[in-house]
């Protein structure tokens, strides 16, 4: 244990209570990095690249759970339990997060309906399947879905247990005969419980008198594994007045004799209250149909097949009229292939109270096509957006609306025949006629195999041309290209690891992702097509059909297995963070609403409290707490836990040459390099916060409440080196071991104060250094983390030798940081060693680099 | 590689089955996937297989008794144990029955595919009869 070695060296006796405190810091430090490891660890889990179970989740589950803790508990023993709220806020996000791990396990405080633009998959065992996914296409790929809302499947489970309703269901359980019916008559005779009651009624408040609705079943399980098309009853076109009323008919449709009786075919028990429904505003139909985004028929043929009619669509969905057949092929621009037009003198159109009716067609529109054919292909690219995010062929169901836009109202998997063996051969045929482009580089983030034109970022990270369908191929994996992989094909970035911040949005947006691809953005130019196969790590010239037509026919897309819809819920209460900013009045305890929120929050504080007893001790001067003593305007305060420092005076100041911890002397090595620590005065004023704010001046500034000045904790061999440089906060914590494996460097660094785009570029600056340098680095925002691990000594001495440099090179940075072309001329200078920038060279480097 | 590998993937939790013999298939081998392993212990009497994945801990018979069944055919197929509660007790066990590897879940997929194309080389090596 490397902490009772330095703890072993101790010597006197004054410095037990800042070794106790120092030992829950530097333990709440460590459980800290554990949380962290353990949401990057499982973020990567999403990536489809490792098989897992429930058995991991419950792993994850309970290590977080203890981390956290451990965490929280730290900090209250730190500061005497000053902050009760984490505590509290601990206990809801655990409670959420074990929620999230049962199954379909109805939660008691679970909403009773939720608005359609808050569902998305991770929802799936609450308002059912269909719901999940019309949203998931609502709120992802920007297709147009109607408004609407959904009554939870814990509103079901209320209903059945209505006593009058609760008793045939017994009955039913018992298997007596009859009992179905009598079930089903007595849930559309129940009195609604009145919580209920008042939830649909709220949820209809923000649509008009007029407003209409479509009443579908969103059964739990639905269109899933299993499919239950036609199963359960679906009530269009009803009044605000009458939705309670559909509501309790589509419940009641779950034991339909017809429903009951698949339910048996399949094996499966009773239902139990699984049902969700939606309640979606009516669209005024032109006309409607079904489309199936690969002929069932010919799954091979690269067709998509749709059908159509005039009015709504229920007629085709039940088959029960003629209606118009087409034939699309599946490329771009969607041509028709072969259309067969029906005569269709019936059609369904919505009644003018409630329910529909049927119609006569007027003569003239019969045989006329139901539908143009550039609504079919608006329609065929909507299906195939819709087929690439669910990574299977597609049944779905569409309107036209009478202003001419087309509408999504049901989108489920196409279910075909399995292809019993994949068709290896003819891939690797296939792949041997197109060249390898990149092959092995990088990390795969998120698993799957994506076509299309290489869209490249340029420097300046403009995002103008981007068409839907492209591969976005950036040289930073930076969080601004986030809104792009709605409707990209892939993705590769040069920089950027598998558990980044972008790497997390591609996984939710299902977009094949290799991170960290050396040299990409030469090897891939703009407008050359490529194929990505994130499954294998490489990427080919030209568009590879048979690939892509694989993923497609394949079983079902591992992100639909409930081990992943489980670990995605589950870390939306883990890993989304919002407590970023200290300053912000926000950063607050009962604020905290995941996990990663707590430790964020704890950690500040935990410094804080550190820097409290800092002041105390030197108060006294009797602790080990010393200033070192340093050409450079940095004042630095060095807590020495044993063998630090070699002690010949009793003055407070140490020297460099007296430091005898490893870690901080190769570290000031590298930041008392000549030229490092440019002292450029002029522009030093122009942000005159700068050169104050390196002064450490008293300890704590008054009313500050946090750390306001630079403190490094050292042992022989560790150092934990917390920077405030200007606003800029950095902290270095490094452990140079014997053994490659011991070694460390955890570097982090956020900035503020200046504009956004500056801190971007500061960022990218920073991470193109480290990553160079063999650091594996995330942004996340502006925050920047960069690790080393598993390197020798030798080698890991050597980068925290650059990382001392780097810390003086930075200070420049917001200065210096006016365009995006600095960005990389800062980066070259740095790692030639040139360390003195000023602007008027590099101004006159890149003009004449970039000249005639 | 030998071509045309025949594995039987014997997991309880059936998503795990068919990501296995997604992967799996697309490597050119032929998979069949039991979810019980009774099952899979009666398919093992009748078909040859060249490699066995199977989790340790199930209903009925376990991962381990599994791997006694197949050793007990004194036939090449080779067992790989699958486990996400690895204990030291139930290796040991595995080991001492002669199970060809083992894999921790979660593991990255590429690990599987290398141990199933290496102890489906060590099966055609020691008997490349067994091919069926």
């Amino acid at each position: 244990m490397r902490l009772a070695d330095l703890f072993t060296r101790a010597r006197r006796d004054d410095v037990e209570v800042l070794r106790g405190r120092f030992a829950r810091f530097r333990r709440l430090l460590e459980q800290n990095n554990r949380v962290l490891w353990l949401i990057a660890d499982a973020n990567e889990k999403l990536g489809g690249e490792y098989l897992f179970d429930t058995q991991y989740l419950r792993w994850l589950e309970s290590e977080l759970s203890a981390a956290a803790t451990d965490v929280v508990l730290n900090l209250a023993e730190m500061s005497g339990n000053h902050y009760p709220e984490l505590a509290l806020a601990l206990e809801r996000v655990r409670s959420a997060v074990r929620g999230s791990l049962d199954a379909q396990q109805i939660a008691p405080d679970l909403p009773l309906t939720f608005a359609i633009d808050d569902v998305g998959s991770e929802l799936a065992d609450v308002v059912g399947e269909k719901m999940a996914r019309l949203g998931e296409i609502r709120r992802r790929l920007g297709l147009t879905v109607p408004d609407g809302f959904v009554i939870t499947a814990r509103a079901c489970a209320m209903l059945l247990a209505v006593p009058a309703v609760a008793k045939e269901l017994e009955r039913l359980n018992q298997g007596e005969e009859g009992a179905a019916a009598k079930l089903q008559a007595a849930i559309m005779a129940a009195d609604a419980p009145s919580e209920v009651a008042k939830a649909i009624k709220e949820a209809l408040s923000p649509f008009g008198r007029n407003a209409r609705f479509a009443v579908r079943s969103s059964a739990l399980g639905e269109d899933g594994d299993i499919s239950f098309a036609g199963q359960h009853v679906t009530v269009l076109n009803v009044p605000r007045n009458r939705v309670l009323a559909a509501w309790l008919k589509v419940v009641a449709s779950l034991f339909s004799a017809r429903a009951s009786g698949y339910r048996r075919g399949l094996g499966l028990p009773t239902a139990a209250g699984e049902m969700a429904v939606g309640c979606l505003l009516m669209v005024t139909a032109r006309a409607s149909g079904v489309l199936y985004s690969v002929d069932p028929n010919a799954p091979q043929s690269g067709a998509m097949i749709v059908s159509a009619v005039h009015g709504l669509g229920v007629t085709v969905v039940e088959g029960r009229s003629s209606a118009d057949r087409f034939q699309l092929s599946r490329s771009a621009p969607y041509r028709v292939l072969a259309r067969e037009i029906a005569d269709k003198q019936e059609m369904c159109v919505a009644g003018s109270d409630e329910g529909t009716r049927l119609a006569i067609v007027p003569a003239g529109m019969q045989k006329a096509p139901a539908v143009a054919d550039d609504t079919l292909s608006e329609l065929a690219e909507a299906a195939l957006r819709v087929e690439r995010h669910m990574r299977c062929p597609q049944d779905i169901e569409w309107v036209l609306a009478h202003d001419g836009s087309l509408v999504l109202v049901q989108a489920r998997p196409l279910r075909l025949p399995p292809v019993t063996r994949a068709p290896t051969e003819e891939i690797q045929a296939a792949l041997s006629r197109h060249r390898v482009l990149v092959r092995g580089q990088g990390e795969v983030a998120c698993r799957g195999i994506g076509a299309g034109r290489v869209f490249g970022v340029g420097v300046n990270e403009t995002t103008e041309g981007f068409a839907p369908g492209d591969v976005l191929v950036a040289q930073f994996s930076s969080p601004r290209l986030s809104p792009l992989l709605a409707t990209a094909s892939a993705l590769v970035t040069e920089v950027g690891s598998a558990t980044g911040h972008l790497a997390t949005v591609a996984r939710e947006y299902r977009v094949p992702a290799i991170m960290g691809a050396k040299n990409a953005t030469q090897l891939l130019s703009a407008g050359m097509t490529i194929t990505v196969d994130a499954d294998e790590n490489t990427i080919y010239e030209g568009t590879v059909d048979e690939l892509l037509r694989y993923q497609l026919l394949r079983s079902q897309p591992y992100e639909e297995t409930a081990e992943f819809r489980m670990l995605r819920r589950m870390l939306k209460h883990v890993a989304p963070l919002h407590q970023a900013d200290p300053s912000s009045p926000e950063f607050a305890a009962e604020n905290c609403s995941t996990y990663h929120d707590i430790i964020r929050f704890a950690h500040e504080r935990a410094l804080d409290e550190f820097g409290r007893l800092e002041g105390i001790e030197l108060e006294g001067s009797r602790a080990r707490a010393r200033v070192l003593d340093l050409d450079i305007p940095l004042d630095l305060v060095l807590v020495d836990l044993g063998g630090g420092v070699a002690i010949t005076s009793k003055d407070r100041a140490v020297t460099p040459a007296q430091v005898t911890s490893r870690p901080l002397a190769v570290l000031l090595e590298g930041l008392l390099a000549p030229g490092v620590w440019a002292t450029s005065p002029a522009e030093m004023d122009l942000e005159g916060f700068m050169a104050s704010a390196t002064r450490a001046g008293p300890l704590t500034m008054p009313g500050s409440g946090g750390l306001r000045y630079n403190v490094a904790i050292v042992g022989a061999d560790y150092l934990n080196l917390n920077l405030r440089v200007g606003y800029h906060f950095n902290v270095v914590d490094c452990y140079l071991g014997k053994n490659p494996e011991d070694s460390y460097i955890f570097f982090r660094f956020v900035g503020g104060v200046t504009d956004v785009s500056r801190r971007t570029r500061r960022a990218r600056l920073l991470a193109t250094i480290l990553t160079q340098q063999g650091f594996k680095t995330d942004l996340y925002g502006e925050l920047i983390v960069g690790r080393l691990q598993g390197v020798p000594q030798s080698v890991c001495e050597e980068r925290l030798r650059m990382v001392g440099c780097l810390i003086g090179f930075s200070r420049q940075l917001d200065i210096l940081l006016r365009d995006e072309r600095t960005v990389d001329m800062l980066v070259n200078a740095f790692l030639e060693r040139k360390y003195q920038v000023d602007l008027e060279t590099l101004t006159k480097e890149r003009d004449h680099a970039s000249g005639p | 590689m030998p071509a045309d590998l025949e594995v039987l993937v014997l997991d309880d939790e059936p998503t795990v089955c068919e990501r296995l013999k997604d992967f799996l298939q697309k490597d050119g081998m032929k998979v069949e996937t039991f979810t019980e392993s009774t099952a899979a212990v009666e398919r093992l009497a009748d078909k040859r297989f060249h490699v066995v994945v199977t989790d340790l801990k199930m209903k009925g018979p376990t991962g381990i008794d599994v791997l006694v069944a197949v050793k007990k055919q004194k036939l090449p197929t080779q067992v790989i144990v699958i486990t996400g509660y690895r204990t030291m007790d139930a290796t040991r066990a595995a080991e001492c029955v002669g199970a060809y590897g083992f894999l921790d879940k979660p593991f990255h997929m590429e690990e599987l595919r290398d141990l199933v194309r290496k102890a489906g080389k060590r099966a055609e090596k020691e008997a490349p009869a067994a091919r069926t």
